[in-house]
């Protein structure tokens, strides 16, 4: 049995529910859901459902996290591109000017719609590369999917997300 | 140079070129591409950009009691047998409405405790020991444990105990040695743990029942 070192619960909601929910809220847009997610895959990790590797952590996590998010989708039906409800309220530095803070807000309000827009897949990818961190190995793993192909969809997703977007920076 | 149909994944490799996942022959593919190739630099340009943006989205803060408040834990069994001082009662109720990862593990424990609490109270076999006389015996078992005092006969009363209790469980079922809940619970004298009036869940919570 290889599942005597899987981390519990308890340890993965307190190293990784921050980013579990901002990778459920990119893909989102919606706070609850967001949160309910969360739970699910919390409790995905307390049951065990899913086979743990050691050495391949992100992976499996992933998994299950992406796993919970489409059942969820498939379930609800629900198409997630819901909007913004009042932009974000996250960490932006340190202490910048109101202008910067409102600019800031408008412009990840601006990308996060953009996001809701991109096919699902490219989505996934982009948000797991650039919004939670992952290699591409980690991506492929995750999302069972050939790492060539992770990197045409994020490359595509970036791309496509450019021309959505319109800034002078 | 001959008109060439671009290939729509032709600077793919600049994305991955970015995110430092390219290997060497590729690195001396990219380098090339972007001294040659000024379509590739505004490419590349257009595409470092938008990686910019995305990583500079802001971290949203998930909901206090998502992930601030710490989840109860080891608490939860010593909530259920009562021995929580009130004010962290209130928090763990209060937690309990909107945790669901929480509700499930009480759920859990509580289906062990009563499990255990359900064991039947066995007689000492008469041809062991006699009966010593002991002080009247109390239900709790809280305080028998601090009463045993192990001398020899005692301890192999004990020991006799433990193994005829464990062929009681085993045996009825003979043929598989596994002890489901519902064997326990059938066999179960007493097969609620929860004193009266004692709620394991606040009224506005359902019990998971998995
Ligand atoms: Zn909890």
């Amino acid at each position: 049995m290889d599942d005597i070192n899987r981390p519990t619960w308890e340890d993965v909601a307190h190293r990784y529910g921050r980013k579990i929910y901002n990778f459920a809220y990119r893909l989102t847009g919606n706070p609850d859901d967001a949160a309910d997610l969360v739970q699910e895959v919390l409790l995905r990790v307390r049951k065990g459902l899913e086979r743990y590797e050691p050495g391949s952590f992100e992976g499996w996590l992933w998994r299950i996290t992406r796993n919970a998010f489409l059942d969820d989708i498939r379930r609800e039906k629900r198409r997630p591109t819901s909007p913004l409800p009042e932009g974000d309220h996250g960490h932006l530095g340190s202490s910048p000017s109101p202008d910067e803070v409102l600019a800031a807000v408008r412009l990840s309000d601006d990308v996060q719609s953009a996001l809701l827009k991109l096919p699902y897949d490219f989505r996934e990818a982009v948000v797991l590369c650039d919004v939670v961190g992952l290699t591409y190995d980690e991506i492929a793993e995750a999302t069972d999917i050939p790492v060539g192909t992770v990197r045409s969809r994020i490359h595509r997703g970036r791309k496509m997300l450019r021309e959505m977007l319109t800034w002078p920076l | 140079m001959a008109a060439v149909t671009p290939d729509p994944d032709r600077f793919a490799v600049l994305s991955a070129y970015l995110d430092g996942e390219l290997d060497d022959g590729e690195l001396d593919e990219v380098i090339a591409l972007l001294s040659e190739d000024p379509e590739a630099v505004a490419e590349f340009r257009r595409i470092r950009d938008t990686k910019r943006v995305l990583r500079a989205l802001p971290v949203v803060e998930p909901p206090g009691w998502l992930l601030d408040v710490e989840h109860y834990g080891d608490r939860l069994s010593a909530y259920l047998d009562g021995e929580l001082p009130t004010e962290e009662v209130t928090s763990i109720v209060h937690h309990l409405t909107t945790c669901r990862v929480c509700r499930e593990e009480l759920h859990d424990l509580d289906r062990s405790r009563i499990a255990v609490r359900a064991l039947p109270g066995l007689d000492v076999p008469r041809f062991v020991a006699p009966p010593e006389p002991r002080p009247a015996a109390s239900p709790e078992p809280e305080r028998r444990r601090h009463r045993l005092r192990p001398r020899p006969i005692a301890a192999a009363t004990i020991g006799l105990v433990a193994v005829l209790a464990l062929l009681s469980i085993l045996s009825p079922g003979a043929s598989d040695p596994t002890i489901t809940m519902s064997d326990l619970e059938a066999r179960h004298i007493a097969r609620v743990s929860i004193e009266p009036g004692f709620s394991v869940l606040p009224a506005s919570v359902e019990a998971v029942d998995p």
